[in-house]
């Protein structure tokens, strides 16, 4: 039995020896079996010793290397419980009486690392094992790799046996000095990475290391700083900054390197490389925050006077440029290792911290009265207040007499440049007592900058009053820091709050600058958040008396004060974005403006202004207002605002007031509870259809009557394929009385119905396909749209219809221009999120649609030799391309073209457009088939530059658009030969009447004058 | 030289330039809106700011179904071809002139090519400095005078800063405009010499026939906006 196992091993081993180094897979599948055999008992490790025996006698190094290699893989896959105390201890003697043979060094040390996880390794073998590496092992001697297991090795018996070292000092020092021979001139990143952690582990944990402290700071600082690109292919993802963390969390790991590690890393200060200096800076900080406030008592003072000079010389620069992401800031940085010793100074002892700060404070009280480096003094000092609240109040003891000294005569630099000062205060407050969250009454009244809270608000507020309009910066200024003393937690009384609500209204209301104007938005928002209600009160409500003041009898602009109706509501509509109360209370406000001024003929402007204003109101912020919010809303507003719908003229005559109006109650239905649909339904059919009879006679309420039903649940119950027939008999028989208006209106009433309730079937069934009278194709174009819209199986059939009335000369070409409305978009038939329930839109409806079509109208138009058929298809298909997203059309690209740039040829200007823009979109996706084409394309885009009829302004922006984009697609063996022509040709756009064709003429014609020149430097 | 014009000058930051302070409402042109109810859109942007916002496209959306509804009716009406009915009320452009700050935009952002910074932060080029006299007939010849103001009296680079303006107007008037580069009065301490050879059409075009000049002009004017 036991022979036959033995024979199994023997062939298992020899398979092992002939796999190694030529099938390393293979190899250590067998290592595995082998292993597992092993940790079932079946076998013995010393079988496989013995087995081994004459390689690993052999003289052959490759033998020895494969046989030695064969344990150490073997012990890799081993149970740590199988080995037994006697089994290891053979191991280790086998292993450390083979450690001289130095050919077969890596598979040694590797078997040695697996040793160490066995159950049975004891500290006295781990003794052996450090003992042996710190005589017989010259790490210069081995590669990268060998070297990285003995860091293994450290790092396995350094964490197996840690309390055993800080116990034993003899064993720790034994360790530490191994590892000092180890580490000792490494390089590669990955076994650096090691050795930092090891030493990170050693000195953070390791009681008494002061032995060796200057030669574990040495192994680490002869790196600093670190710098290491990773070649391309790297196996192992370093990247420079695992380096460099590393590193720097190895040097700041022991208070015991304190001495060496300061001095050295202001020495390096004085890099002249800014992300050295960066890097420094960081370590520094780390070191302050981890060396514990007793060293930093003893180093602060080099430590500032260090920093001191990057902060006060480097900031403006680094300041105005630093603002990208990737750039170091060394300002922010220092600033950062000022905060982080002020922090361990007074959490250490509260008279050192004194004393820093006497020291600080004396050395930049000279900046204050020679009023230089003023802002880095500010903030220097800000940063030491904003560590606690006893800093603060130390700091801010000794601030404001400075700050306030001479503010009586001031001009309006100091003014400016003393707000901008006090700005650090505010921020350095925040960062001590945190931001106002609710609007409690509570004040915190110990603290300094409350003392000089009448100075600060007489400061601003003059500021912001009495300086002249055209002090644009002081008064943003001024605005920005009443918005920091709302944020600042428990410092204002509601009575200042108030006073600053009414200063962020007024300016507001006064002045139409953009600057001044989002700054105090910017303030109101932030008050918003916290004092809703006193917002409401006040801001709205001032807001609401302007408009009341103004409008009724002045009209549109002009008041005593002339603030343009515009801007008033402009506010209101900010203000109020995204906060439900906010919205419900301007909704109300305004809808009782404009039933009482919708009643004046001579008003229609305002009430437009004040219908637009509502309809943002709702569709920016219906997401936000809920249920309830809706339900209040609808009483309050709904009942008065529909009949003044219905019934002034302001409202109900002009077009774009009734339909952004009944968009709003699009909104207001889509919002309202689903329960309640059923109900809603049954009024809106009961008002329009019965009481104001829209479908016996043309009216314009019809539009309403759309806009509410898609805003319907389409599962409410509802019979109505009646609406939908005589929809389309009113249609046809009224045509003629119809304003487009209203014809519009129809027509979208018969897609809305088409989509959502109408059986596909029915739908067909009720058109007249043999007629092709104008109005009863335009029907079934709209009818269609909405089962297009469903991907309905119908569709094909009315597709087959349209696409054969394309092909007639008599009816072609304006059936040709109704393609565009299979694929325009309606507002209220879009697909809103969580808000599925409403219509039968598909998501990919259009890309279907596509699909379907275009390929046709392709092959149609190739197998057409009737020009002016042709013309039919191109004007059809650009028409669809229109409203198409380009992806969609990504696909058709190489039978599109072509088509396009016949299009083009058309005297049309939609057709022009939607073809420039297609050509325009896909430029850099399909560049070069657009290149196969550009000596056609050219000539074509410099006739469109020419102003005529058709080349309007859109048509000859996107011909140059166009045109700079090819420099940038195209292929510069295709473009020179034309490069003169088209600089000359566009020497007549450089005449444009219009100022912003000019300029893109110009960019383009640069761009062909730099074609093929040599780069410069 | 009792006092050098423009020594040291107070280097403007990017946007302390002059520009044209910019009509909000351009987008309309450059999204392609129908002229009709323009009135009507100016006063909505007022209100909303921003294209994207529903409310506008709202009234857009509207706004091309009428159109479609019009055109076709009328393409309908008179039986005839796809021809283009739908541009009547955009031949009427306004004009806008050509005015200094035109020029000013032009040239403000060549980079000088000693510093990183541009003439008009330097303030070589000053849109006080810049006239265009326009001839209404435009088959005639109309002039754009630029003066420019070297940071030194002995500036050796006036000519290649002149240069480099030359190029950039040259390259984005039209023909029909004579260019006229000065140095401004007393700015120079060679103002005739340099003068002249601003405006001698046969150096210029020499200069530019030269790779390496014209490399470094290009190298100026790769910061025009």
């Amino acid at each position: 039995m036991s022979s036959s196992k033995t024979l199994g091993l023997g062939s298992a081993v020899s398979t092992y020896l002939a796999n190694s180094h030529v099938n390393d897979g293979k190899a250590n599948e067998v290592a595995e079996k082998i292993s597992s055999q092993i940790n079932d008992k079946q076998a013995k490790l010393v079988d496989i010793v013995l087995l081994l025996r004459p390689q690993i006698t052999s003289t052959e190094t490759d033998e020895r290397q494969k046989a030695v290699e064969c344990i150490s893989a073997i012990l890799g896959h081993l149970d740590p419980a199988t080995l037994l105390k006697n089994d290891v201890s053979v191991i280790i003697d086998f292993y450390a009486n083979t450690f001289e043979d130095s050919a077969c060094m890596k598979e040694i040390l590797q078997g040695l690392a697996n040793v160490i996880d066995m159950q049975h390794f004891y500290l006295s073998q781990a003794t052996i094992v450090l003992n042996r590496l710190k005589e017989f092992y010259q790490p210069a001697n081995y590669p990268a790799p060998v070297r990285y297991i003995t860091f293994t090795i450290l790092e396995r018996v350094l964490l197996k046996f840690h309390a055993n070292f800080q116990k034993t000092p003899a064993l720790s020092d034994l360790f530490i000095e191994t590892f000092i021979g180890i580490a000792t001139g490494e390089k590669d990143p990955r076994n650096l990475l090691l050795s930092f952690r090891i030493n990170t582990i050693v000195c953070s944990s390791l009681s008494d290391i002061s032995k060796y402290k200057e030669d574990l700071f040495d192994v680490l600082f002869c790196y600093f700083p670190i710098t290491f690109k990773p070649p391309k292919s790297d196996p192992y993802k370093i990247s420079n900054l695992d380096l460099k963390l590393a590193l720097r969390r190895a040097i700041s790991s022991s208070p015991q390197f304190e001495e060496d590690a300061f001095g050295n890393l202001i020495d390096k200060l004085a890099a002249s490389s800014l992300t050295v200096k960066n890097d420094t800076i960081l370590t520094l900080n780390a070191c302050v925050e981890n060396y514990g406030g007793e060293a930093v008592v003893r180093n602060w003072l080099p430590l500032w006077n260090a920093l001191k000079f990057d902060i006060l010389q480097g900031s403006a620069a680094t300041e105005s440029e630093g603002s990208l992401a990737n750039e170091v800031n060394n300002y922010e940085t220092s600033l950062q290792v000022v905060a982080a010793i002020s922090n361990q100074l007074i959490q250490f002892n509260e008279a050192t911290f004194d004393k820093f700060h006497a020291h600080v404070f004396d050395e930049l009280q000279v900046n204050f009265e020679q009023q230089t480096n003023l802002k880095q003094s500010c903030a220097i000092l800000a940063t030491l207040a904003g560590v606690n609240a006893d800093t603060f109040n130390k700091v801010m003891s000794k601030i404001p007499k400075l700050l306030f000294e001479n503010m009586s005569n001031m001009d309006l630099t100091k003014e400016k440049l003393l707000i901008l000062n006090l700005s650090f205060f505010f921020d350095a407050y925040i960062k001590v007592f945190g931001e106002t969250k609710a609007a409690e009454n509570v004040i915190f009244s110990n603290n300094e900058l409350n003392k000089h809270k009448d100075e600060i608000l007489m400061l601003l507020s003059k500021s912001l009053k009495t300086s002249s309009n055209a002090e644009i910066t002081i008064k943003v200024l001024a605005l920005v820091q009443f918005t920091k003393l709302i944020k600042m937690a428990g410092y204002l009384d509601h009575n200042e709050v108030l006073l600053i609500i009414q200063y962020f209204t007024e300016t507001a209301i006064s002045s139409d600058n953009k600057n001044i104007h989002y700054a105090c938005l910017e303030g109101l928002k932030a008050t918003r958040d916290v004092y809703e209600t006193d917002v409401i009160n006040l801001c709205i409500g001032t807001l609401f008396n302007h408009l009341f003041d103004k409008a009724l009898d002045s009209g549109l602009i002009e008041g005593q004060e002339s603030v343009p109706v515009d801007r008033v509501l402009r506010l209101l509509l900010e203000i109020s974005t995204s906060k439900p109360n906010l919205v419900i209370r301007t909704i109300c406000g305004l809808s009782a403006k404009l039933s009482e001024i919708s009643k004046y003929e001579n008003l229609t402007e305002l009430s437009f202004m004040i219908v637009s204003t509502l309809h943002s109101l709702i569709s920016a912020n219906y997401e936000v207002l809920g249920e309830n919010d809706i339900i209040e809303l609808k009483k309050a507003v709904q009942f008065e605002l529909f009949t003044s719908l219905m019934n002034d003229k302001p409202l109900f005559g002009d077009n774009e007031s009734l339909e952004l109006l009944s968009s709003f109650f699009y909104f207001l239905t889509l919002k309202t509870p689903l329960s309640l649909h059923p109900e809603e339904l049954r009024r809106t059919t009961d008002f329009f259809l019965k009481n104001a009879k829209i479908l016996d006679t043309p009216r314009r309420s019809a539009l309403c009557f759309v806009k509410i039903l898609a805003a319907i649940d389409k599962n409410c119950k509802w019979e109505s394929d009646d609406c939908f027939i005589r929809t389309v008999k009113l249609v046809q028989h009224k045509a003629l009385d119809m304003s487009d208006f209203e014809k519009v209106a129809y027509f979208q009433l018969i897609t809305l119905l088409a989509n959502k309730w109408c059986s596909p079937g029915m739908v067909e069934e009720s058109m007249e396909f043999q007629s092709t009278s104008y109005v009863d194709v335009e029907i079934q174009f709209w009818a269609a749209k909405g089962l297009v819209m469903r991907n309905a199986q119908e569709t094909k059939n009315f597709i087959d219809h349209f696409l054969d009335l394309l092909h007639s000369q008599t009816e072609g070409a304006w059936t040709a221009r109704l393609f565009e409305i299979l694929t325009i978009d309606l507002p209220h038939m879009e697909n809103l999120k969580n808000h599925s329930w409403n219509n039968n839109v598909r998501l990919l409806h259009k890309q279907k649609f596509f699909n379907d079509v275009a390929p046709r109208i392709i092959s149609l138009f190739q197998s057409s030799d009737n020009y002016e058929i042709k013309a039919n298809y191109l004007m059809a298909l650009s028409l669809i391309l229109r409203h198409t997203p380009d992806k969609v059309t990504e696909s058709y690209m190489p039978e599109l073209l072509p088509l396009l740039l016949q299009a083009m040829e058309l005297k049309n200007t939609a057709v022009r457009v939607s073809a420039l823009r297609t050509v325009l979109s896909s430029m850099d996706r399909s560049s070069s088939l657009i290149s196969e084409h550009v000596h056609s394309l050219i000539p074509i885009l410099l006739r469109f530059i020419v102003p005529s009829i058709c080349n309007t302004f859109v048509v000859r922006s996107l011909a140059l658009q166009v045109l700079q984009a090819l420099t940038v697609h195209t292929p510069l063996n295709y473009l020179l030969p034309m490069k003169d022509d088209v600089i000359r040709s566009l020497s007549r756009a450089l005449d444009d009447k219009k100022r912003n064709i000019r300029k893109l003429a110009i960019d383009a014609s640069q761009a062909f004058y730099e074609l093929g020149q040599v780069p410069f430097e | 030289m009792s006092e050098f014009i423009n020594e040291n000058p107070d280097v403007l930051e990017e946007s302390q330039l002059p520009t044209r302070s910019k009509d909000e409402l351009d987008v309309l042109f450059e999204n392609e809106v129908q002229k009709a109810g323009l009135e009507r859109k100016r006063n909505l942007l007022k209100i909303v700011r921003s294209i994207p916002s529903k409310t506008f496209q709202d009234v857009e959306a509207m706004d091309r179904l009428m159109t479609i509804e019009r055109q076709n009716k009328q393409v309908n009406d008179l039986k005839m071809k796809a021809l283009s009915l739908d541009q009547k009320h955009e031949e009427d452009e306004e004009i806008d002139p050509l005015d200094p700050q035109e020029i000013y935009d032009l040239i403000a952002h060549i980079s000088d090519p000693e510093h990183p910074l541009s003439l008009g932060q330097l303030a070589v080029v000053n849109l006080a400095d810049i006239e265009v006299h326009e001839n209404d007939n435009k088959t005639g010849i109309s002039e754009v005078i630029v003066k420019i103001t070297p940071t030194i009296t002995h500036c050796s680079l006036a000519t290649l800063l002149g240069l480099g303006i030359r190029v950039r107007l040259d390259r984005c008037l039209p023909p029909r405009y004579r260019k006229t580069i000065l140095l401004k009065e007393g700015s120079h301490q060679s103002e005739n010499q340099v003068n002249k050879q601003l405006n001698d059409k046969e150096r210029v075009a020499a200069a530019c026939e030269n790779d390496q000049l014209l490399g470094v002009v290009s190298k100026m004017l790769s910061t025009c906006k």
